[in-house]
């Protein structure tokens, strides 16, 4: 009841914030509908065109200004075109509409009137002008960093080698990730999410839990942050920075063994499409034995509350 | 024809869009139940401890 | 009855008939599996290979493991040969043979796909003409299939001399490689060449049949011949699905690449079924495509309002059976999907969230202007129905949802930025976008996308018409409780998915699927019966509807064909520098993975260059034609498919 409360308020709530987007987005649409139709209901017709000029400038502003933080612009323009072209489907939808959209377009087209007759002047001035700013801006020497389409998870070699020993990714298994009797369990995480591994008669996968954590505060958190969310203290110093374990985009997405890989050979391990130097993560073989790499990561799924991916 | 679809009164329309309101709820819970079960996974995952 | 009794007869003879000619048809390949499977000559590609492999069968019968099946076999086939750069295993002009290949595979293709379609088209409309009871309608479906099987006619040759071209630039450019791919693969090459002269003899026959077999007891043979082709269609290109699907996905030889003596083993590797029923459904829908853009075509350049109703009411025909077949599209997509991640992990990633994941956004936006196109499409359709404008105010509504969940679909996982973007954002995850960018979200956007398209369709069945059925009122008040409960239930699984570990979540698509599923098939079906008998409003008018509508008919070809590049630019490329997946490595200095901008440039050339061409088959069609449709006024009924007359 909190978080609607926060939503109504206009506050935008970390963990609700896609469903309400949605739901704003819906609201405002179904606030748009409303207007015109009761504008409409008391003699004022606003002109289709003006319909779409204005809820199509208030679609740029709600993803500029209202999502916080911003979203860069290669999404923003994928929205806005999709936003366009969802605009022309609706002012086409129907011959009359579609009709009532042309008609200021064409009346200017057209200049019968000493008012259209100037807009048309004005027009046909200020095109080539628009069109030698556009070559202009597009030529124009940019000192911006190249965007660069960085690969965040690149595809994993079959097998790897850590430490003498060789894992194959598809089919190996974290030796940690066990019941009581010892053997691997899938479920084990679920029945000790709650679980206190501090107790000192926990069973054995919270205590290798607890031995995880020990190791991510002694070498990872630094980046890698208290809070398992990529904002540790040094996070800040690298670009991009550390990931966010805690975002459902990054180790729930991914099996255990790709983790391992990843944790094992650093950035400097990472396939040609990850370079050049998309990651500074150390190979972490270099300084932690193969369990403790396997326990390490144990701990970031059970802190954050996701589960590895699984094929079956 | 179209005379006795106006007869209706609207309680009963709106008792007819609940009925079946009601009813695709739990066609679509047993069918998303079913097929749940048929793949071995366990639909109610986050709701059993 | 007596009628009765002589058409049920009639059916027997015509299947009688049917399972003769296929059995018939067929008995080449069931004859030649047993030889294949027993291994007629010993190591045929032994030539090509280098001298360095040879050595390893030297040994009288030496048993070996299959590397999928993991099944115990003789080896009886030669390793596959190690190539090397240069004239000897990648002759070649001054040109990348690789981009050849490629043109001639994808123009091949097209074609093949086109004539595989449209016989399928034709088998539906020929029966749809034998059993309506109108006899205008008779005539005008069976008018309907005869022009499609005279364009697909001229687009047959044309699919075999692409073939033709493509197998030479095969074994020229690229000898090695097609050697032992050929060693392995001989009784079914042969199997393919038979089938092949079966379906050209069977496509002739029922060609120049037509008029011939026109009435009674041999209509029906005609049309069970049309049966038979897209029988002899299917398994063709079934084999030819094995061939791509081992090089994938390799089965039935060992580690090495030493066939083992099972054909069976070689051609039903793991992704083939996905892969065939992909195809058999992707071509449909192309095949939808390219006739629904040829009635509009004709239609944008009518000159009489017969013609205009003519190609308007054909170019329905074409767009909703290609429509019939896009819905389960993605479906079979996410099945084999899901097949080539069992299969190796790596290949899954490096397509949709490695090296080949920009491809998978470009491939969402043609997905969703397909969808869009259909939806607007359906919505113009209103217009040539007296009455419908009662329907006309909800398209805003859908025009939202619609819009709204391709933003969510479009969102990509891995998002384009400049660093100062990337520092303001705080990091490459973002609260909003990191959550649209994942599956369950595109899940729950697609299908809630289709469901829409169903209701679309739904609107647009009852168009003109007021039910007349005593339970109207209560089927009205399901067809929105299902409905209703459909959205919720697609969005509520989708977020559902965030809360839960990905094996269940995984699992988690399959009731999301049979919900857009059973809006479709409850829906429209109950819509129908609903719609039986109903109250017209006003007649439907072919062809008075705007010209927005057939460019987007055209539109919608456009993107079928240029997915398709794309699609099996994707599929092709994820074997990376592999021509059969660790198996038989490329060694060609094009082993590389084209940057997206060439790819999607040689996309653009494939599709430009098949529509140039597309034309003028299109063209040699008309050239026979002496008097364009059997004279429809306007304002005349005219069959329309899903039982909506």
């Amino acid at each position: 009841m909190d978080v609607i409360k926060q939503m109504l308020t206009g506050k935008l709530v970390e963990g609700y914030m896609p469903m309400q987007m949605l739901f704003e987005l819906g609201s405002f649409a179904l606030l748009f509908i409303g207007a015109f139709y009761f504008l409409g209901k008391n003699g004022i017709k606003v002109n289709k065109l003006a319909q779409a000029t204005g809820l199509f400038v208030f679609s740029i502003l709600y993803f500029t200004y209202r999502i916080y933080p911003p979203i860069p612009f290669s999404v923003r323009a994928i929205y806005a075109t999709m936003t366009l072209i969802g605009i022309f489907m609706w002012v086409s939808s129907t011959e009359e509409s579609w009709k009532d959209f042309r008609k200021p377009i064409i009346a200017v087209a057209d200049a019968n009137t000493a008012i259209t007759k100037m807009i048309r002047t004005v027009v046909v001035v200020l095109l080539p002008f628009l069109v030698g700013f556009m070559g202009y801006n597009s030529m124009k020497p940019n000192v911006d960093e190249p965007i660069e389409l960085r690969t965040v998870h690149p595809a994993p070699p079959a097998s790897t080698k850590v430490h003498g020993k060789t894992f194959v990714l598809q089919t190996a298994s974290s030796p940690y990730r066990v019941d009581d009797a010892g053997k691997y369990s899938d479920t084990i995480q679920k029945t000790h999410i709650d679980g206190n591994p501090w107790d000192e008669k926990a069973p054995p996968y919270l205590q290798y839990v607890r031995e995880g954590g020990q190791i991510f505060f002694q070498n990872c958190h630094f980046c890698h942050g208290d809070n398992l969310n990529g904002r540790g203290m040094f996070a800040f110093a690298f670009n991009p920075i550390p990931a966010n374990f805690t975002d459902p985009g990054t180790i729930a997405q991914l099996q255990e063994t790709f983790v391992f890989w990843r944790v094992s050979k650093g950035g400097i391990g990472l396939p040609r499409e990850g370079f050049p130097w998309a990651s500074v993560m150390p190979p972490w073989e270099q300084h932690l034995t193969v369990d403790e790499i396997w326990k390490v990561i144990l701990f970031e799924y059970w802190h954050t509350g996701y589960y590895p991916r699984t094929w079956d | 024809m179209a005379e006795q679809t106006g007869q209706i009164s609207k309680g009963a329309k709106i008792g007819m869009a609940v009925a079946s309101l009601i009813l695709a709820t739990a066609y679509f819970t047993f069918l998303d139940y079913a097929l749940m079960n048929i793949q071995g996974l366990d639909y109610f995952y986050l709701f059993r401890k | 009855m007596a009628t009765l009794n002589k058409q049920a007869q009639k059916k027997i003879w015509a299947f009688f008939a049917l399972g003769t000619f296929v059995g018939l048809l067929l008995m080449p390949l069931f004859l030649s599996l047993p030889v294949g499977a027993s291994g007629g000559a010993p190591a045929p590609a032994a030539s090509t290979a280098p001298p360095a492999a040879q050595p390893a069968d030297a040994k009288p019968v030496e048993k070996s493991r299959d590397i999928w099946y993991k099944t115990e076999g003789p080896v009886i086939g030669a390793p596959a040969p190690k190539t090397t750069d240069g004239p000897k295993d990648y002759p070649r002009y001054n040109f990348e043979s690789r981009v050849l290949l490629w043109v001639a595979n994808q123009q091949h293709l097209y074609y093949g796909s086109f004539v595989l379609a449209v016989p399928i088209f034709c088998m539906v409309v020929e029966y749809l003409g034998i059993i309506t009871k109108d006899k205008a309608l008779a005539r005008k479906y069976d008018q309907l299939a005869y022009d499609f099987v005279k364009i697909s006619l001229t687009a047959y040759s044309l699919t075999a001399i692409l073939g033709g071209i493509l197998v030479f630039t095969y074994l020229t450019l690229y000898p090695t490689f097609f050697g032992y791919l050929a060693s392995i693969f001989r009784p079914v090459m042969h199997t393919y060449a038979l089938l092949f002269v079966a379906e050209s003899g069977t496509l002739y026959i029922y060609y120049y049949g037509w008029d011939k077999m026109r009435e009674g007891f041999l209509k029906w043979v005609h049309v069970s011949m049309s049966v038979i082709l897209n029988v002899i269609g299917t398994v063709l290109m079934m084999l030819a699905n094995s061939w791509i699907a081992f090089m994938q996905s390799p089965a039935g030889v060992d580690a090495d690449g030493r066939y083992l003596g099972n054909i069976w083993h070689v051609i039903h590797t793991t992704l083939w079924n996905p892969i065939n029923v992909h195809r058999i459904l992707g071509n449909m829908a192309f095949g939808g495509g390219v006739v629904a853009a040829y009635a509009a075509y004709r239609f944008l350049t009518a000159k009489t309002d017969e013609e205009r109703a003519h190609y308007d009411w054909m170019g329905y025909v074409a767009m909703f059976i290609g429509v019939c077949f896009l819905i389960p599209l993605p479906f079979a997509g996410y099945w084999l999907m899901r097949e080539v991640y069992a299969y190796r992990q790596q290949m899954g990633i490096t397509l949709m969230g490695g090296l080949l994941a920009w491809l998978f956004i470009i491939q969402a936006v043609m997905i969703g202007a397909l969808f869009l196109t259909t939806n607007y499409y359906l919505w113009q359709g209103l217009e040539r129905m007296r009455g419908a404008e009662r329907y006309q105010k909800y398209i805003k509504y859908m025009v939202f949802v619609l819009i709204t969940c391709f933003i969510v679909w479009l969102t990509p996982h891995t998002m384009v930025m400049t660093p100062a973007e990337l520092k303001a954002m705080g990091g490459q995850q973002h609260p909003v976008l990191g959550n649209y960018g994942v599956m369950s979200a595109k899940n729950g956007a697609i299908n809630t996308i289709i469901t829409t398209t169903v209701l679309s369709f739904i609107m647009y069945q009852r168009g003109n018409k007021v039910p007349t059925v005593k339970w109207a009122p209560l089927g009205d008040a399901f067809l929105f409780g299902l409905f209703t409960m459909a959205y919720v239930n697609i969005i509520w699984l989708a977020v559902y998915g965030y809360y839960i570990p990905a094996n269940v979540r995984v699992g988690l698509s399959v009731p999301q699927v049979a919900t857009t599923l059973s809006c479709l098939f409850i829906g429209v079906t109950l819509n129908s019966i609903m719609m039986k008998g109903a109250k017209e409003l006003g007649p439907t008018v072919w062809g008075q509807i705007s010209v927005r509508s057939q460019y987007a008919l055209i539109m919608l070809a456009t993107a079928f064909t240029w997915m398709m590049g794309l699609m099996g630019y994707i599929r092709s490329s994820v074997r990376l520098f592999w021509h059969v997946n660790e198996i038989m490595r490329d060694n060609s200095p094009w082993a590389f993975t084209h940057t997206i901008g060439f790819a999607a440039n040689m996309i653009s050339f494939n599709v430009l260059f098949f529509w140039m061409t597309i034309l003028f088959v299109f063209w040699l069609g008309s050239l026979g034609v002496k008097k364009a449709p059997a004279a429809a006024s306007v304002g005349q009924k005219v069959p329309v498919p899903a039982g909506s007359h």
